[in-house]
């Protein structure tokens, strides 16, 4: 007998496809899924515009590491062939430098914008605390980055950093050996922080970006808590929509790319030198510069610890603070703290620039 | 006697703790007490010397009388004419300054001797320096320390004080501008602001012990100790055998004595030219001084236009490390080209600038090539923003369309 | 400079003398690198034998891979 081949929409190879990765579901979803139009819908693009550059980075960061060498005698030299005589090596090296800086930039919009519109109330809890780990991961590579070019600058914030990281109190001593392959930073230093920028922190990345993702999937885009109380708010979308609208955003971004990276192309630098002085000002890339003014400030001791201890202390706990939002930002009845909510995320938004704006001047 | 002083040398060796002389003397006022506190951080006192090494008498001695007495062999204060006799017992004794300082030479009385001061001093003057007038008396320090009157800084200030006074130089009839030149030449630029201690003081070219101002026929044979290269350059030249015939001294004639200073270009022709002070306008050799300059500056110009070049496309971001390495080259061929000019020959120079010129142009194509491809860059850029701005406004017009279909139905 | 100083040793050393930075050259006669500007000598390994240089000659590393010579600075 014979069976009547169902006609799929979209012709032979799209049915073929179908059948066996079961696209109509996915399809189904999506046709059905909505996001909230208001004035804070603009907000609503910068998750997808970090997932853009992230995705940048993984591209330009797979060419490089075409030509790249992870040893202290030929990292240097190696950009400087890259930049020098790679066709396009110029401009790829630039878009992922440039590209780090507007990530995190992007990612803290993001999630300062998460913040005040209260997307991180419950069921969302999850997507919040995940989202916070991305901002860390995301902080961790443009550490561990900065360092690949094995330039002066490069090298003495890796020593200011590493550091640093020893002055966390109980497991400071065997972080920063850890981080540091030793107790100097070296070429051992080098290849380990280039194993965690290639390998470790993008699988780590990637595993729980999916997680940020599928949760933002299965709960949908959050409205404002105000207009929900208002009733039913307008929406758009996803597909076409909204999808069409964060494609511009994309295109946008990549136009600034471009425009920084070659107006703008990212230094060379020279050659680390251990053994000469460590040059005057030196300082770690912005988004470490308000935690790094903020410990230069504090006095040397702090009852019983030194001045780093306290101070790592305290930007953990900071940290943590922020990081359990959901979960102090709604009373036990349900109902919202609103102004502490807002209190907390203004002042933490002043305290970083300010003291980065400081920390850039001084 | 001799042997009592000698005796009572080894005294004094023997027991460096025991000095009455010094005790006595400390406790004193006004100038009675300054030798002992000057000689405190002496450099013979370091080595176990004591007053009565030089001024003889009985260190051991608390009374005066024995200590100061002639029997004794104290000498008091020992006369001028006496002074480099009493500092040679040792000083030209190898066997004793090896115990002491090994690698130190113990020819400096003979070389006293042969010198102005040491002559004059022999006929009965005086008023010529002696060892005390450089060293200083008693708290003589080692010419290595800095705050010695015979360190490198601080020896023109030493000789100036005779030889820049035209009071007390005047009964010699001698000149004292040379501290003045000095002080404005480029070796004392060198001494005093880059702290190069290798650049020349009056010892250097002069002789310390032996002073004497060099032969007409080896000012040349001076400067070459520093400057090799040039007095080779100098010796092929014309000038060297006529300046020899001529009786003028070699480098000087054009550099001078003690106001030498940094020399130029400019020193070739126009108005500040030395060759015009033989050499007539218009004369062959005034002409060869004239081609030279010409082709130095026209280098000179070549790479400061090569740098700009450089320095623009560095700026703008492009990469021209290796340009800037040419550039070196370049600046060399510079400096070779202009110490040719000893030579008096201009193809010696011509080689030099012909060389230089081909590597100026060379990092200067470098330069404009990279500023080339920084235009290129641009222009990509732009075509790309282009490209963009065109996919951000189709998006919007499907958007567009999509929405108002929408809103009809 | 690369100077080879056997048939298997290399040594390379920056031309920059740190007296005034100007380029130094070997002398073959006296196996020295001298500085034709104020007539500073260095031996064969880069120290000050004579003149006003204050410091040795930058040294680089060499290391010899078959048919080619590599030189890179220290770190």
């Amino acid at each position: 007998m014979e069976q009547a081949e169902p006609v799929k929409k979209g012709g032979r190879w799209q049915g073929w496809l179908e059948e066996r990765l079961g696209w109509d579901r996915l399809s189904e979803f999506l046709a059905h899924k909505k996001v909230p139009v208001h004035s804070g819908t603009l907000w609503y693009y910068f998750g997808g515009i970090t997932l853009f550059l992230f995705g940048i980075q993984v591209a330009t960061g797979i060419l490089l590491l075409l030509y790249y060498r992870p040893t202290a005698a030929e990292a240097y030299e190696s950009v400087q062939f890259i930049v020098t005589r790679v066709e396009f090596g110029w401009l790829i090296r630039s878009i992922h430098s440039w590209s780090a800086n507007l990530m995190v930039l992007t990612a803290l919009i993001h999630m300062f914008s998460v913040a005040f519109l209260r997307g991180w109330r419950r069921p969302r809890e999850l997507t919040w605390l995940s989202g916070v780990l991305l901002l860390g991961l995301t902080l961790a590579l443009g550490f561990t980055g900065y360092l690949l070019p094995w330039n002066t600058t490069a090298y003495f914030a890796t020593k200011v950093g590493t550091d640093l990281a020893g002055s966390v109190p109980l497991v400071g001593p065997a972080l920063a050996r850890f981080l540091r392959g030793g107790d100097e930073v070296t070429g051992a230093t080098l290849t380990r922080f280039f194993g965690f920028h290639v390998a470790l922190l993008p699988a780590l990345m990637t595993a729980l970006l999916g997680l940020h993702l599928a949760l933002v999937q299965r709960f949908g885009i959050s409205t404002p808590p105000l207009l929900e109380s208002r009733g039913d708010v307008p929406q758009m979308p996803f597909v076409p929509n909204f999808v069409l609208r964060e494609l511009m955003a994309w295109y946008l971004a990549l136009g600034a790319l471009g425009m920084l990276a070659a107006l703008f192309p990212w230094p060379l630098g020279d050659k680390a030198d251990p053994f000469a002085p460590a040059p005057a000002g030196i300082r770690p890339e912005w988004y470490f510069l308000a935690a790094f003014y903020t410990l230069k400030l504090l006095p040397s001791r702090l009852w019983v610890l030194e001045s780093e201890q306290a101070g790592l202390i305290g930007l953990g706990l900071l940290a943590l603070w922020w990081a359990t939002l959901p979960f102090w930002g709604v009373r036990p009845d349900g109902r919202e703290r609103t102004r502490l909510v807002t209190g907390t995320g203004v002042l933490l938004i002043a305290w970083l620039s300010t003291f980065s704006v400081l920390g850039y001047i001084e | 006697m001799n042997l009592t002083l000698a005796v009572l040398l080894m005294l004094a060796r023997a027991e460096p703790s025991r000095d009455t002389c010094r005790d006595c003397h400390a406790a004193l006022e006004g100038p009675l007490a300054k030798p002992a506190v000057e000689f405190a951080r002496d450099v013979h006192a370091r080595s176990g010397f004591g007053c009565a090494s030089c001024h003889g008498g009985d260190p051991t001695e608390e009374d005066p009388a024995l200590s100061m007495s002639r029997a004794r062999g104290f000498v008091g204060k020992i006369a001028r004419t006496a002074i480099p006799r009493t500092c040679a017992r040792c000083h030209s004794d190898a066997g004793l300054m090896h115990r002491f300082k090994p690698q130190q030479r113990v020819d400096q009385l003979a070389q006293y001797l042969t010198s102005v001061h040491g002559k004059r001093l022999a006929r009965g003057d005086p008023a010529v320096a002696t060892c005390t007038d450089c060293h200083g008396t008693h708290g003589i320090l080692e010419v290595r320390n800095p705050q010695a009157p015979t360190h490198p800084l601080k020896l023109p200030a030493t000789c100036g004080q005779c030889h820049a006074d035209s009071r007390y130089m005047a009964r010699y009839g001698l000149p004292t501008t040379q501290l003045a030149e000095y002080r404005a030449s480029v070796h004392w630029e060198a001494l005093s602001q880059r702290r190069d201690l290798s650049a020349p003081s009056c010892a250097s070219c002069h002789g310390n012990h032996g002073a004497t101002p060099p032969e007409v026929s080896s000012v040349a044979a001076v400067c070459e100790t520093c400057h090799a290269l040039l007095e080779e350059l100098f010796r092929k030249s014309v000038h060297q055998p006529l300046f020899a015939t001529m009786e003028r001294g070699g480098c000087s004639v054009c550099h001078g004595h003690h106001k030498i200073e940094r020399t130029s270009v400019d020193m070739l022709d126009g108005e500040r030219s030395v060759c015009a002070q033989c050499h007539e306008p218009g004369s062959a050799g005034a002409r060869l001084a004239a081609e030279m300059g010409r082709r130095i500056r026209e280098l000179r110009v070549a790479l400061d236009r090569s740098d700009q070049i450089l320095a623009r496309a560095a700026r703008d971001g492009m990469e021209v490390s290796e340009a800037v390495l040419g550039r070196q080259e370049a600046r060399e061929a510079l400096v070779r080209a202009r110490v040719a000019v000893h030579t008096t020959n201009l193809q010696e120079v011509l080689a030099w600038t012909k060389h230089g010129m081909a590597v100026a142009q060379a990092t200067r194509q470098a330069g404009e090539e990279a500023l080339r491809e920084r235009d290129r860059r641009r222009m990509g850029l732009a075509v790309s923003l282009c490209a963009i701005g065109l996919a951000i406004a189709g998006l919007w017009l499907k958007l567009r369309s999509l929405e108002s279909n929408r809103a009809g139905q | 400079m690369l100077i080879r100083v056997s048939e298997s040793e290399w040594r390379a050393f920056g031309a920059t003398c740190t007296h005034l930075d100007c380029t130094v050259q070997y002398r073959s006669e006296s196996q020295q690198i001298w500085c034709a500007c104020h007539n500073g000598f260095y031996d064969l390994n880069g120290r000050v034998v004579a003149g006003p240089p204050p410091r040795p000659l930058e040294e680089y590393v060499v290391r010899v891979r078959g048919e080619e010579v590599v030189i890179a600075r220290r770190n």
